[in-house]
């Protein structure tokens, strides 16, 4: 890589300044960005679909998922057009291999899920790290200030913009009469349709593909512009170049690459050190004398070795003399910087903060209570949406009124038929058998847990009781019978048919009450 | 039909609902169930809706998609009671007097002589009754309020009993003229025809495909089982039918409920009332009980009062039908006991 052939303005640039370069070299280099991409994606579209052609969606999903692999041949041509050096299709072709087969398993995989993809890519592919060194390498290069993700997340809705786009053009497109429903066409359907669809969806990340290639590649060169200081390194190259044609100060090569920053740096203090030009030649050789003597003799610089050598520089009278300088300066300025904002808008920042503070604490209050709504009507929800049945509750709580009746157990009396026939032979027929009926819901509903709808008319009660298929059916069939004849008909039954109901009644549930008295 | 059958003498001699009476009735409302469940297979409770309807001297508003037998249905129900059959196929481009009849002049006889219209007979059928415009749906709906057609200022009277089923088509709503609540609420009950069970269709396609040829409407298996005035008589015996006052008071809030319940905007007038408690009395007939009990009341308050309310739009959006929110409402009625 020679700096010094670089393409690009090299200075140091934010991460939006980046992103809009990356988008300018995208623009240059559009078309060999297009063909190489095109080149991966499209023989591998038309395998997967032919691999699944009895399920095309798949294709459309294989088709995403390898998206990581079509930018590689785009970053590879990218990585060497910045530094002049032109890449021939056929080159990429004979190259293909080795520049595909790169880590294609990680990024297909574990890394295929990562927002900075288009920024981590140069580091595995062109710095060619893997595993530690380029979980490090990455970490140093995103720093404090992570890049890429907004790069990914703005790309994914692009290319959903342009796809619905081109989805809506073609059904424009479509003459009426033919009567295809587009919301049919979005389910996707048959083969056709599917093909279609990702045929649409190819085009779209075809488009948006180069552009975000590009941008991540400019992200990671701007970060390591940032990081390495490429543009003071190709200043002071420059600057040497110059200093070297105008002074014919050659260097007879004797600066090792390896000590090429330190003698830069030396030189960089002495022109600002306000060398003339009389003294220029005296000074560029000690200073490369001062490189000979930071390099041993097998021409390794060591960081110890350089430290004690610039301190020994620096520490020479050129750097260390004095200089007196007078300037103007404002008085009180400090003392008006430290009121003036303090003392004006000091109240305004406290209630802003008093503010903020409300607003958070009645923001976590109103979650709190919406919670608890949540889970206070789910029960109710659930059985709206019939998420759940309404079924008879493990923790069922017998009501204490029913159909207007008190279905208490212990408003009711002692001995019961014993009670029912007295009222019956008392002449109040109806009073008699509106207490056997009671009786026995009473008995249904807190001792056999049968749970009744408010709203439930006489024969829904006897179907509940049936369903459950309790032994007590067919007597409550009857019973319901004579009681409905007495409520609507106002036809009584007569004394040995009220009895046989009090005689069975006494069998079939008198044993619960029996039973429950005695625990 | 056998002298042992008929209810005549018991219901001219007994104006009053004795049992005898009451069993009668039954008797011969179960036979004509089963002599239109012969040509109507399935569907058993639209049959019953519709039996429930003429007994109780009302209209019904059949909905369901085409082809699950409305047609059939009425014809076997006009050939089980012996009575005329009619039949309207309502366009957009239907007149009333198309309907109803007209007068003609006849040039051989130079006067006016008075046509009379399909609407003259005992069963009508109007066929898709929301394809025809307000007026025609209008001239119809009179009759069947009145019972009566005027033409050219003169009354005539229709023979009862007269019963219309109107039918419309749920799905098909363009070009169509919806009927206005305040005629949807002529019509005693709204039937709703689904689609047979698996069984019942396979009963239904063996029955018509097998020895007959085309698909005429074969109700060739049909007997009829009473006449006219059989009918008018189990007519009187529905109206007879006691109703204890618990009962009104349980329909009347069924239908008052209608009014406050949140999903309906607009509830049920008091015609809703009346004609449940009429259509429950025809229920209760049909259970074979002498008197109407609060299960017949909500067994046929869905029917009654299914077109009378209009759900709320969120409700609609939510997919909740008519059907449902009617249902939901019953179970927060409560029934009575004391």
């Amino acid at each position: 890589m020679d700096l010094s052939k670089i393409r690009v303005a090299v200075r140091p640039r934010s991460a939006s300044e980046a992103t809009d370069l990356g988008f300018v070299i995208a623009r240059h280099w559009w078309r060999p960005l297009m063909i190489s991409w095109l080149m991966v994606a499209l023989p591998l579209s038309v395998i997967f679909h032919l691999l699944f052609y009895q399920t095309p969606w798949v294709a459309g999903l294989l088709i995403w998922w390898f998206k990581p692999l079509y930018e590689q041949a785009p970053l590879y041509i990218l990585s060497r057009a910045l530094f002049a050096e032109k890449t021939p299709m056929t080159e990429v072709l004979k190259n293909f291999r080795t520049i595909t087969a790169k880590q294609w398993f990680a990024n297909l995989t574990w890394r295929r899920f990562t927002p900075r993809r288009s920024f981590n890519a140069p580091v595995s592919q062109l710095e060619g790290l893997s595993g530690r060194e380029r979980r490090e390498r990455i970490a140093v290069l995103h720093g404090s200030r992570p890049s890429g993700g907004w790069l990914t997340f703005i790309a994914v809705h692009l290319e959903l913009v342009i796809y619905f786009s081109l989805f809506s053009l073609l059904m424009i497109a479509i003459p009426t009469e033919m009567e295809v429903d587009a919301f049919q066409l979005m389910q996707g359907e048959g083969f056709w349709v599917v093909v279609l669809q990702n045929a649409l969806y190819i085009i779209a990340i075809a488009t948006i593909a180069p552009f975000y290639v590009a941008a991540g590649f400019s992200l990671y060169l701007h970060r390591r512009i940032e990081l390495e200081a490429w543009d003071i390194e190709i200043d002071f190259r420059k600057l040497r170049q110059r200093l070297e044609r105008g002074k014919d100060l050659v260097m007879n090569g004797s600066i090792a690459s390896a000590s090429s920053k330190v003698a830069s740096l030396l030189l960089c203090f002495f022109i600002w050190g306000g060398s003339s030009g009389d003294l220029l030649a005296e000074r560029v050789s000690h200073v490369d004398q001062a490189v000979k003597d930071a390099t041993r003799d097998n021409g390794e610089l060591t960081p110890e070795y350089a430290k004690q050598q610039i301190s020994g520089i620096l520490s020479d009278p050129v750097f260390g003399h004095e200089e007196t300088r007078k300037v103007w300066r404002r008085i009180n300025e400090e003392e008006k910087q430290e009121k003036s904002p303090g003392s004006d808008l000091e109240w305004l920042a406290r209630l802003v903060q008093l503010i903020a503070t409300i607003g958070e604490a009645l923001l976590w209050f109103f979650v709190v209570l919406l919670i608890g709504w949540i889970v206070y009507l789910y029960p109710k929800w659930s059985v709206w949406f019939g998420l759940t049945r309404r079924t008879i509750s493990k923790q069922y709580q017998p009501p204490e009124t029913l159909f207007g009746l008190d279905v208490r157990p212990e408003s009711l009396p002692e001995d019961i038929a014993k009670e029912v026939l007295q009222s019956y032979q008392d002449g109040q027929p109806r009073a008699a058998l509106s207490l056997l009926y009671r009786a026995t819901l009473v008995q249904l509903i807190n001792h056999h847990h049968m749970e009744f709808q408010k709203g439930a008319t006489e024969g829904e009660c006897v179907e509940i009781v049936k369903q459950a298929q309790h032994r007590t059916g067919s007597y409550f069939l009857k019973l319901t019978h004579t009681w409905q004849a007495m409520a609507y008909n106002h036809q009584s039954p007569d004394l040995e048919e009220m009895r046989a109901l009090c005689e069975q009644w006494h069998d079939q549930l008198h044993g619960n009450i029996a039973e429950e008295s005695g625990q | 039909m056998s002298e042992e059958n008929s209810i005549e003498n018991d219901t001219r001699e007994q104006p009053s609902n004795s049992s005898d009476t009451i069993s009668a009735a039954h008797t011969r409302i179960t036979q004509l169930r089963q002599s239109i469940s012969r040509a109507v297979i399935g569907q058993q409770r639209v049959i019953d809706e519709t039996i429930i309807t003429m007994l109780a001297g009302g209209h019904a508003l059949i909905e369901g998609v085409p082809g699950l037998g409305k047609t059939l249905l009425v014809r076997a129900l006009a050939a089980a009671v012996g009575t005329n059959f009619g039949r309207v196929q309502f366009t957009p481009d239907l007149m009333p007097t198309d309907v109803t009849g007209h007068a003609m002049f006849e040039s051989q006889n130079q006067q006016f002589v008075i046509r009379r219209g399909p609407v003259f007979c005992n069963f009508l059928l109007a066929d898709e009754i929301n394809r025809a415009p307000a007026k025609t749906q209008a001239a119809l709906l009179e009759v069947m309020q009145e019972q009566q057609v005027t033409i050219e200022g003169k009354s005539y009277s229709l023979q009862p009993p007269f019963m219309v089923l109107a039918t419309q088509n749920p799905i098909e709503q363009e070009g169509t003229y919806p009927l206005p609540e305040a005629q949807l609420d002529r019509f005693l009950l709204k039937v709703k025809i689904n689609y047979p069970a698996h069984d019942e269709e396979s009963a239904l396609v063996r029955s018509v495909t097998e020895g007959y040829v085309g698909d005429q409407l074969n109700i060739s298996d049909v007997q009829q089982v009473m006449n006219g005035d059989d009918v008018l008589k189990i007519q009187q015996i529905v109206a007879a039918l006691k109703v204890d006052d618990q009962v009104v008071d349980y329909a009347v809030r069924l239908v008052r409920a209608t009014r406050d319940w949140s999903g309906i905007q607009i509830g049920a007038g008091p015609r809703g009332a009346i004609a449940l408690v009429r259509a429950a009395r025809a229920q209760a007939l049909l259970n074979g009980h002498s008197f109407v009990t609060p299960d017949d009341i909500k067994t046929i308050a869905g029917a009654a009062l299914r077109h009378r309310v209009c759900l709320t739009p969120d409700m609609e959006i939510e997919g909740i039908t008519v059907d449902d929110a009617l249902a939901q409402l019953f179970e927060q009625v409560e029934a009575p006991r004391t």
